[in-house]
């Protein structure tokens, strides 16, 4: 295997409230590899966003401060740097995109202002020259007419094509690495086939690694390469796409899979995993699953002692105690097929 | 890929419905509204007014007697000549005042010193209470704490006692500094920079919290974070991203508050505080309390006119602005 493009090192992020402290992100580990897509799937919650933004140093400070860990790009941590460096990073290196296209503009500027500000942040061009490369980024991302569309305030584009405008904005000056956080959580079924099409292909087009952060497995099974799986401020389960849907190893990861409603299945209820996410105020003790978990069992192991992840088969790693007591079975893949047919034009 | 020229070439010309700015849709919303329009026009009528009066035409005329017994006269359109005809005379058309000179004269001279009091002081006012706003609401923290100390101790102390104090201080500096340069600069604000400063330098709190309020909404919406994660400065994304999107607030403030600093120097005339060496509209009012006692109705008449007249205008405009700036009245005639 080559370098990784990214890789967290044991990651731990904290933030300082007035009940305390609490750690929404502990111990994480994760590489992306150039030109790959990994998948951040997990609940609302569970440490998603703030993993992302931590690697762009992009959490609200204070009350929010990184812990403990590592954040390598290209072999070079990025922690010790300098708040100037890290603006060098970011947008140059490093760009990433948001869930909410409607305010992700700013509204009292023409989207080429913006993306034009963009362009000659990193690279030492003119205005004309950088509205020209505006203009083929806004044609780059599929919008028509861009030269009319340079001068359009963003409250006049539907949202789909604001998270165009995004795209093009994070693109212009050619990232290594895209963080895409919930990119078309916001956007209706059709569009986000679309733009998760578009990102693809711009993926394919300039062989840049996609850090794509969802709760949809249909958009993961679609996409990612490889999977990480968080629950509770941890990553549970990490592994390549087909091994992850094929062969889940965790019990939470088993248990979202069962969760999914498929197409073509008569089905008289949804099995849904028991109990709730708990708040990062109050993790339980041990695994932070235990509480939930169906392969439990009263193991006083469970609640006691945190399962740290092991790579259980070539290339799969999993935090669970009982993993070998329960040799997992295969289950069919969920509706993963019908969610392609789908999100696929 | 084509190359950006050809795309250039190829798209149609910009269509002739343009969008609009936010701005652009704002200013054709207050033309088209005759009530704002009116008050807009008021307002460009005392702006013309107040830079007429900077000529030296207007200048030489304000200390000059025009009645031979330098003493009082009613308002008259007309000046009866030595060989008894009649010529019109507008130094007379607003009376003269205890000592022969022309109340019209100094009347358009006050409009100078109001509109240098109005834009000087909302220009330092403006400034710091952005500036401190936009600060305190970014950055939270200590920095949050400070300038909110700041304001709450400012905002405290009782508003007129704080600017008595302020222009007795700046009164005594300017003497005792009595420089080529500084008299100039004394004599282009005709004696109004004691009350500029003091007003300026008190009256930024309001706007201060506004902002503050403005930015703390602001600053954690995604376009914020999406600037930080494009790379980004601090400054730039204060200044560029963040400010901007406050101007409506201050736009707002500056049409309200300016008519507050002409109101405000009227009250510092009155008590001995305000412009002493030049006719301003407020120390024209005070020369003319006690002269109301013989009938001399005018002088004090013209004053508090031209006062309510550009007040009113103000306030009319600063409504009609808001109203104007505020988006949810979007398509709303």
């Amino acid at each position: 295997m080559p370098q990784p493009l990214l890789e967290l090192r044991n990651l731990t992020v904290a933030f300082d409230t007035e009940g305390g402290q609490i750690r929404p992100v502990q111990d994480v580990s994760l590489s992306i590899y150039p030109g790959q897509t990994v998948a951040l799937v997990g609940e609302s919650g569970c440490g998603k966003s703030v993993t992302a933004l931590s690697i762009l140093r992009l959490i609200p400070s204070p009350p929010g401060k990184v812990l403990g860990g590592q954040i390598l790009f290209e072999g070079k941590d990025l922690l010790p740097r300098s708040e100037k460096q890290m603006q060098a990073v970011r947008g140059k290196d490093i760009a990433m995109i948001f869930q909410e296209p409607m305010t992700s503009l700013n509204p009292v500027f023409t989207v080429g202002e913006q993306i034009v500000e963009a362009v000659q942040l990193h690279q030492k061009v003119g205005t004309k020259q950088a509205y020209e490369i505006a203009e083929q980024s806004m044609h780059d991302v599929g919008i028509a007419d861009p030269h009319k569309r340079l001068h359009e305030y963003p409250h006049r584009l539907s949202g789909g094509m604001r998270q165009r405008i995004m795209i093009a904005m994070a693109l212009s000056c050619r990232p290594k690495l895209l963080i895409a956080d919930e990119p078309t959580t916001a956007l209706d079924v059709t569009i986000q086939a679309q733009i998760l099409e578009l990102l693809r292909e711009l993926q394919h087009e300039r062989g840049m690694a996609v850090m794509l952060i969802t709760h949809d497995l249909g958009v993961v099974a679609e996409n990612a390469d490889a999977v990480a799986v968080m629950y509770a401020s941890r990553v549970v389960e990490c592994a390549a796409v087909d091994d992850l849907f094929d062969l889940p190893k965790h019990p939470y990861t088993e248990g979202l899979f069962r969760a999914i409603p498929r197409l073509g299945h008569v089905q008289d209820r949804l099995q849904t995993i028991a109990g709730s996410v708990p708040s990062p105020r109050r993790f339980p003790s041990g695994c932070k699953f235990h509480p939930r978990c169906p392969r439990m069992n009263g193991d006083a192991l469970c609640a006691e002692q945190e399962p740290a992840l092991r790579e259980i088969a070539p290339r799969h790693w999993a935090a669970c105690h009982k993993i070998e007591d329960f040799a997992a079975k295969p289950i069919t893949p969920p509706n993963t097929d019908s969610r392609r047919a789908e999100v696929s034009r | 890929m084509t190359s950006a020229a050809e795309i250039t070439g190829d798209s149609p010309a910009r269509p002739s419905a343009a969008p609009q700015s936010i701005g652009r849709q704002a200013w054709r919303r207050l033309l088209g509204n005759r009530l704002s329009l009116a008050s807009l026009i008021v307002v460009g009528i005392y702006v013309a007014v107040g830079l007429f009066s900077f000529t030296p035409f207007v200048v030489a005329r304000i200390d000059q007697p025009y009645s031979a017994d330098k003493t009082y006269a009613p308002p008259s359109f007309w000046r009866t000549l030595d060989d008894g005809s009649r010529a019109v005379a507008p130094e007379r058309w607003f009376g003269l005042d205890f000592e022969g000179r022309s109340v019209f004269w100094r009347l358009l001279y006050g409009t100078r010193l109001a509109l240098l009091i109005m834009v000087c002081t909302c220009a330092i006012s403006i400034s710091i209470g952005s500036v401190l706003g936009l600060l305190a609401g970014y950055f939270g923290g200590w920095v949050d704490d400070l300038i909110t100390w700041l304001y709450s101790t400012v905002s405290s102390i009782p508003w007129l006692l704080l600017v008595i104090a302020m222009a007795y201080v700046l009164q005594n500096i300017q003497t005792m500094n009595a420089g080529s340069v500084q008299s100039r600069i004394a004599q282009f604000f005709g004696g109004s920079s004691t009350v500029i400063l003091a007003l300026g330098l008190t009256d930024w709190v309001g706007l201060c919290r506004l902002i503050r309020g403005e930015v703390i909404k602001l600053r954690d919406l995604d376009f914020v974070v999406a600037a930080r994660a494009l790379g980004l400065r601090r400054s730039r994304i204060l200044f560029r991203h963040v400010l901007p999107n406050t101007f409506h607030i201050i736009l707002i403030t500056f049409s309200l508050s300016s008519v507050a600093y002409v109101q405000a120097e009227t009250i510092l005339a009155f008590l001995g505080l305000g412009i002493t060496s030049r006719p301003s509209w407020g120390r024209m009012i005070d020369d003319s309390k006690l002269e109301l006692l013989r009938g001399v109705w005018w002088e004090l008449t013209a004053a508090t006119l031209a006062i309510l007249v550009l007040s009113l205008a103000l306030n009319v405009l600063g409504d009609a602005l808001r109203d104007a700036l505020d988006p949810k009245l979007h398509g709303v005639k």
